[in-house]
């Protein structure tokens, strides 16, 4: 199949997943409520986090919770409605079908990252704005999350059988990656650990998305962020991939 | 397996629609089909008939590519499904067990989904969604959600996503299974027109009534082996022998007091179904016990052997077993002789 056909099918299933899932109430939940719900306490109980931090913070949630919770949410749903046969029986490859998945977790979860950025940054000023870096920045966020979600829900046949497992991976994520505070300060109790923030995506999401806000300071890391998030996102699709494949065995 | 005539001679592998190699699949231990080895023919009406957890199911995902066989293959117009799916199921519409529309869409908007998948242009599928709607009697019904659809509106529904890109094979896996007659009525003439149009037809059912009305030939499929294959009338021949005496009596009598006559005795509705090699010395029997115990025979028939029969004998399953599965509709009646 050609890329341009590829993409089209991809655009079709995504459109309808739009149509479909976006309204469902876990979709709604865990993918903006809760989030902002999160980062409402952190801020309530931690009020010595500077402002540039609650800034990345509220961002990396968003991109975050956002993509890994709309495909949790889908792919789960399609395979209990038996729906997913529907996709798997028409001339659509696997990889397509997951590329449409992931289109409607960031279709879903980009533009309201952005309206959140829109609202918070002229309120929170805008540092060094890189507004170009930054939207590359919440892309690259987004579909690495919208990737991780896929490798979750792969074989799920309910949400619940997703969520849990996957809350918990991602509260890990969350407080290991520097969301709330620089590294330093997180590991500041035991430097030994810290490696463990590398070895989370998220923690090179929010230092891209970090640099875009208030100027790049290091162009190194910079680089870093890019070739781990595009890393962790072919990584993530291949386990997706694989695992989902292992269901029609 | 009981092959009773073969196809094979009279026509060639071209002709092949479907064609199953040494299908098998395991899960650990548990075989649920083994070695299955079928071919249906363009433009035939094939009817994979057993009973619940047979293999039916496991048989039609291998074929149409949603499950990878252990062993074998599934060839579709002569096409490894496995090695070339995209072509493949360009050629099949499938309705698989459960009515997997999407509720949250319209009946329209289902449609034209479905058709966008299958690469349908815009205009034809606009076209062919609006006849499929009127065929499955939708129309009205068109711009709403399929979520407020009953059972076998959807089921309807599902059978016309099935056809919306004009398929030349379609797989049916009980396709009226639990519907209501009106629904079941429509999808069998819809079903029956398709077929007269050359379209082949590989459909499972459990409903052996439906199979020998249905189908130009059945397989009979039980515990993931086809122990039968061949057409619904050549399969009673083999089992010729064997008869049946229907008979109503007032006041309806026990079991126990009819089996002194002989032969399985099953209970249907108000009648009695007695299983003999000689019909007449068991109505002769009969008649004398009813006149012993005063009762009155209402009515009384002969049957031939019926596609329950064969199935009841090939699948080890006793004709009371049939009964309380359900494998015969209540208007599901052997012919009179």
């Amino acid at each position: 199949m050609s890329i341009v056909l590829t993409l089209k099918k991809a655009l079709v299933i995504a459109k309808k997943d739009v149509k479909t899932y976006y309204s469902k109430p876990a979709t709604l939940f865990y993918g903006v409520v809760l989030p902002f719900a999160m980062f409402g306490a952190f801020l309530a109980g931690r009020p010595c986090v500077t402002e540039d931090y609650r800034v990345v913070g509220v961002t990396a949630l968003s991109t975050f919770f956002g993509g890994t919770t709309v495909e949790a949410v889908i792919l789960p749903l399609e395979r209990r409605t038996g729906t997913i046969d529907r996709l798997l029986l028409a001339p659509v490859s696997l990889k397509t079908i997951l590329l449409g998945k992931s289109l409607a977790g960031f279709t879903f979860s980009f533009p309201i990252t952005l309206i959140v950025l829109s609202i918070i940054l002229p309120f929170a000023g805008f540092w060094n704005l890189n507004a170009a870096l930054l939207v590359v920045a919440v892309a690259l966020s987004v579909l690495s999350a919208c990737a991780l979600g896929l490798a979750f829900s792969a074989s799920a046949e309910d949400i619940a059988d997703v969520m849990w497992p996957m809350n918990f991976v991602r509260f890990f994520m969350i407080f290991f990656a520097g969301v709330f505070m620089p590294i330093d300060e997180i590991y500041a109790f035991m430097p030994s650990l810290k490696f463990i923030a590398y070895l989370i995506p998220l923690t090179y999401s929010v230092d891209m998305i970090y640099q875009s806000i208030v100027g790049v300071n290091n162009l190194t890391m910079l680089a870093t962020d890019f070739a781990v998030l595009i890393s962790s996102i072919i990584a993530f699709y291949y386990i997706a991939y694989k695992r989902f494949a292992k269901t029609l065995t | 397996m009981q092959e009773l005539s073969s196809y094979g001679d009279l026509r060639s592998d071209v002709n092949v629609a479907i064609e199953a190699r040494n299908l098998t699949k395991r899960y650990g231990k548990f075989t649920a089909v083994n070695g299955l080895n079928l071919k249906v023919f363009k433009g035939e009406f094939f009817g994979l008939l057993g009973p619940n957890g047979a293999g039916k199911t496991t048989t039609v995902r291998m074929l149409t590519g949603l499950l990878t066989p252990t062993e074998g293959e599934a060839l579709i117009m002569g096409v490894n499904i496995m090695e070339r799916p995209l072509d493949v199921k360009r050629l099949m519409g499938v309705v698989p067990e459960v009515s997997n529309i999407y509720v949250e869409m319209t009946a329209w908007e289902n449609l034209l989904f479905i058709a966008e998948l299958y690469d349908v242009p815009r205009d034809a599928a606009v076209e062919r969604a609006k006849e499929l709607l009127e065929v499955f009697g939708l129309y009205e019904r068109r711009h709403d959600k399929a979520a407020t659809f009953s059972k076998g509106m959807r089921r309807r529904l599902a059978i016309a996503a099935a056809l919306i890109h004009n398929p030349e094979i379609i797989f049916l896996d009980e396709p009226t299974s639990g519907l209501d007659v009106q629904s079941t009525r429509i999808i069998r003439n819809v079903l029956r027109k398709l077929n007269k149009e050359g379209v082949t037809i590989f459909m499972t059912t459990h409903f052996i009534d439906e199979a020998d009305n249905l189908c130009g030939r059945v397989g009979i499929i039980n515990r993931g082996h086809l122990v039968a294959l061949d057409k619904p009338e050549r399969l009673k021949q083999t089992i010729g022998g064997e008869l049946s005496i229907e008979v109503s009596i007032s006041p309806i009598p026990s079991l126990e007091d009819l089996k002194v006559v002989g032969g399985d005795v099953v209970r249907s509705g108000d009648k009695f179904r007695i299983y003999t090699r000689d019909p007449s010395a068991t109505l002769s029997k009969l008649t004398g016990l009813a006149d012993l115990k005063g009762w009155k025979i209402i009515s009384v028939r002969t049957l031939t052997p019926s596609l329950e029969d064969v199935f009841v004998k090939l699948t080890g399953l006793t004709a009371v077993d049939v009964e309380r599965l359900e494998l015969v509709r209540p208007s599901g009646r052997r012919r009179r002789r």
